[in-house]
């Protein structure tokens, strides 16, 4: 069947009674037509907070009609469905809470693990009119659309809905409107023509791809760098203040490491005024964010938990109820912080730093120095701390060196993606996959042991508190169980793990993008 | 995609009310479904309100100059399509004949199908010919309406005996019982005795219903005009049935 066609109404038509009833006149023929049907429905576009979705040029869409199924729709954004499906109303998190699907598997290679949010709302109002011929049966539909977003925003269209098998009373109705009502005709529906007014989020997100070239002066690269995770900041706080996910808090928090991170590693090189007190200023930062992160790390540590549980999960149930009263009280005071007046002149001073008049990003010969030869060469030397203490590390070695081994590789990590920035992604993808991989068992070595510590803790308040019964300290008991025969696993695999990290396939990646000058000057659209 | 064939060598018994009620509720589901009208009478087109005509008639249907998709008519019903009937399929038996591999003709036809629909569903003539042996080569499953007498019993046994001989083990045989009237004595013995010695039986009986009758009026599915009686009730139930023997 060929593209519909969209008759745009002009802006003073209205869709009442007497408006419809014209079109309907002008449209049918010598086909009679049936009392407009009218549906009302939500659609509610939904993306990560980064806009994962709509980067990758997807849209995803779920249609509330007022059952209790809602249709979920996965589009490319230059046409066509990559998967559709009705579910519960319940509204998914994750690409994982689906059901198993081709939805699923999409969601999950998109957006890779990130919580999905609902991003724009437009209610739909649909008058449909079937067409019928003289033995009842329906030709072709008549639909009036009317496409409004919460604050207002809207778009109208009348569309013939063609039938299979019926496409020449389609066209006919068709060129009936087309001649009666002189409207403007579009293939682009209301929905569309209204995403594309106010915008679904297709615009790059703070922290996304910028302009920076590896030959770029230093300062204003990083300046650029740093402004941008100040954007993110911004971006996800007033989800941050309301609780609206975890995953606002988590974005809140990378780019409060990776500021930290740009300025303790890269600060000295570029001599940056106010240094010291920005430093201080978000370690500040990074101190008050952790409880609240950590109990939501322990939360949604639990809902897995659960699922892997031998026995009643509702064993865990109290556990539960004590970690979201500890959340609720540190949310409370995270709000209180970050409402208060040393964050706002955190963030005043902070932007005005990064101003790009500012004198601080160009005044000496290392901030007019290339970028990637700065950042790389930190980068190296870190690389080198990382393999000389990494290699010290036997099976016997205290859980303190692995521990600081971690947080090396994680300062490694940031001034590794601040590199990757300026890079292709196809150089800098395989070195930074090779860092998480280490990274991972290293997490898992010392995560898993704070959990057991903080589960411990718990397990006691509960019992003092009289709160925890038999069968609650014995599901947690068992998960302490599998956290730390998990931690044992991680030691084990450690030393096997460096050596892969360490191996000369794996150092050639960095050698890659750590390189000599010649290879620094290979650009991005290489 | 399953394809179930609605058939009986016996005319009159619920066929075409079953086809297209059935349809109607599977597509209510949730599934996509079609229905093809190979009854010259056209009494499925009737209800959906589809004229009996299809370009070229049966050559068009089985001579493999039309694409099956330019043939389909979309009905009134959401996920619901109809190839209508043609009275020219009268000559069907003859078309098939001139046809090479003439009983697999069908099956070859409905195979691209499989992409756009989950269930087809053929509506059939009250007949024992080659357009049946194609049918038989083609379904998944014979949905059968029986009413409850001896004669119509004896017709479902006439109908294994034929399937054993032509060894088409992978088709499924479904007898229902249809207008059923439980005041008579002999239908009550029946709906009891018959199962018994055929599990294969949908336990799902159609009762004889006025309704059944006015769907010529209301040119619809009972299920669609008339949803809360009994009768529509026992469709639903009977195609949940069909669900579960071939899903």
């Amino acid at each position: 069947m060929t593209s519909p066609l969209f008759f745009v109404p002009p802006p003073a038509w209205t869709a009442d009674e007497r408006s419809v009833a014209a079109a309907i006149h002008a449209a049918r023929g010598d086909l009679s037509a049936d009392r407009p049907a009218t549906r009302t429905s939500v659609l509610i576009i939904r993306d990560t907070v980064a806009r994962r979705l709509a980067r990758r040029g997807c849209r995803l869409s779920s249609l509330s009609t007022g059952s209790d199924r809602d249709v979920w729709t996965l589009h490319r954004t230059d046409g066509g469905v990559l998967a559709t499906e009705t579910l519960s109303r319940h509204p998914a998190a994750f690409g994982d809470d689906l059901p198993t699907g081709p939805l699923r598997a999409h969601l999950e290679e998109l957006t890779k693990g990130r919580a999905l949010q609902s991003i724009i709302q437009i209610g739909l109002t649909e008058r449909t009119v079937a067409l019928r011929d003289r033995d009842g049966k329906i030709r072709s539909r008549l639909v009036f659309t009317t496409a409004t977003t919460d604050d207002g925003a809207t778009e109208s269209d009348l569309t013939v809905k063609p039938l299979k098998g019926y496409e020449r009373d389609t066209q006919r109705v068709q060129e009936r409107l087309a001649d009666a009502l002189g409207w403007a005709v579009t293939e682009t529906p209301a929905v569309d023509r209204l995403l594309a007014a106010v915008g679904d989020g297709s615009r790059t997100a703070p922290a996304a791809e910028n302009d920076i070239r590896p030959d770029d002066p230093a300062g204003p690269a990083m300046r650029e760098i740093l402004s941008a995770q100040l954007d993110v900041m911004e971006d996800r706080l007033p989800g941050v203040l309301a609780d609206r996910h975890p995953d606002y808090l988590h974005q809140f928090r990378v780019a409060i490491r990776r500021t930290r991170s740009a300025l303790s590693q890269l600060g000295d090189a570029i001599a940056l005024e106010g240094r010291t007190e920005a430093i201080d200023g978000f370690r500040w930062l990074g101190r008050i964010t952790s409880p609240v992160r950590d109990l939501d790390v322990q939360m949604m540590d639990l809902a897995g938990r659960r699922k892997r549980m031998e026995g009643d999960p509702h064993a865990l149930d109290a556990l539960e109820r004590h970690l979201a009263e500890l959340k609720t009280t540190a949310h409370r005071d995270l709000v209180l912080d970050l409402s208060g007046s040393r964050f706002r002149s955190l963030v005043l001073r902070w932007r005005d730093t990064l101003s790009p008049s500012s004198a601080n990003w160009t005044a000496t010969e290392t901030l007019r120095a290339p970028f990637a030869e700065i950042v790389s060469a930190r980068a190296a030397k870190l690389l080198r701390k990382v393999l000389r203490d990494g290699r010290k590390i036997g099976p016997e070695t205290d859980a303190e060196k692995l521990h600081d081994l971690r947080k090396r590789m994680k300062k490694l990590r940031y001034v590794t993606e601040f590199l990757a920035e300026v890079l292709p992604r196809d150089r800098s993808k395989p070195a930074i996959k090779a860092l998480k991989g280490l990274q991972d068992v290293l997490g898992r070595v010392q995560d898993r042991e704070i959990q057991v510590e903080a589960l411990h803790g718990y397990g006691r308040v509960l019992s003092e508190g009289g709160d925890g019964d038999a069968e609650t300290l014995m599901a947690i008991g068992a998960w302490t169980e599998e956290l730390d025969s998990d931690r044992q696993a991680a030691r084990a695999e450690f030393a096997d793990a460096f050596e892969v990290f360490a191996a000369e396939q794996t150092q050639a990646l960095f050698h890659d993008i750590f390189g000599g000058k010649r290879q620094l000057r290979r650009r991005k659209e290489d | 995609m399953r394809i179930l064939a609605s058939y009986n060598i016996k005319g009159g018994v619920g066929k075409t009310a079953a086809a297209v009620n059935l349809a109607h509720v599977a597509a209510d589901r949730g599934h996509r479904v079609l229905v093809i009208d190979l009854d010259p009478q056209g009494a499925a087109s009737f209800y959906f309100r589809v004229k009996p005509k299809v370009k070229g008639g049966g050559k068009g249907l089985v001579g493999g100059k039309r694409d099956l998709d330019d043939l389909i008519k979309e009905t009134d019903y959401e996920s619901l399509d109809l190839i209508p009937a043609d009275f020219r399929y009268r000559n069907l038996d003859l078309m098939l004949e001139a046809e090479k591999k003439s009983t697999s003709r069908l099956r070859k036809l409905l195979r691209p199908l499989s992409a756009d629909y989950d269930v087809v569903i053929l509506d059939c003539p009250p007949s024992v010919s080659l357009v049946s042996e194609a049918v038989f080569e083609a379904a998944d499953a014979l949905v059968i309406p029986l009413i409850p007498t001896t004669l119509s019993l004896r017709t479902y046994e006439q109908l294994e005996e034929f399937r054993m001989e032509q060894k088409i083990k992978k088709l499924k045989l479904l007898p229902f019982f249809s207008m059923v009237d439980r005041r008579k004595a002999l239908h009550r013995e029946i709906l009891e005795t018959f199962p018994k010695s055929h599990t294969n039986t949908l336990g799902v009986p159609i009762p004889y219903a006025s309704a059944v009758e006015r769907m010529g009026v209301e040119r619809q599915p009972l299920t669609a005009f008339a949803p809360r009686t009994a009768v529509a009730g026992a469709y639903r139930a009977l195609w949940d049935a069909v669900d579960a023997a071939t899903g």
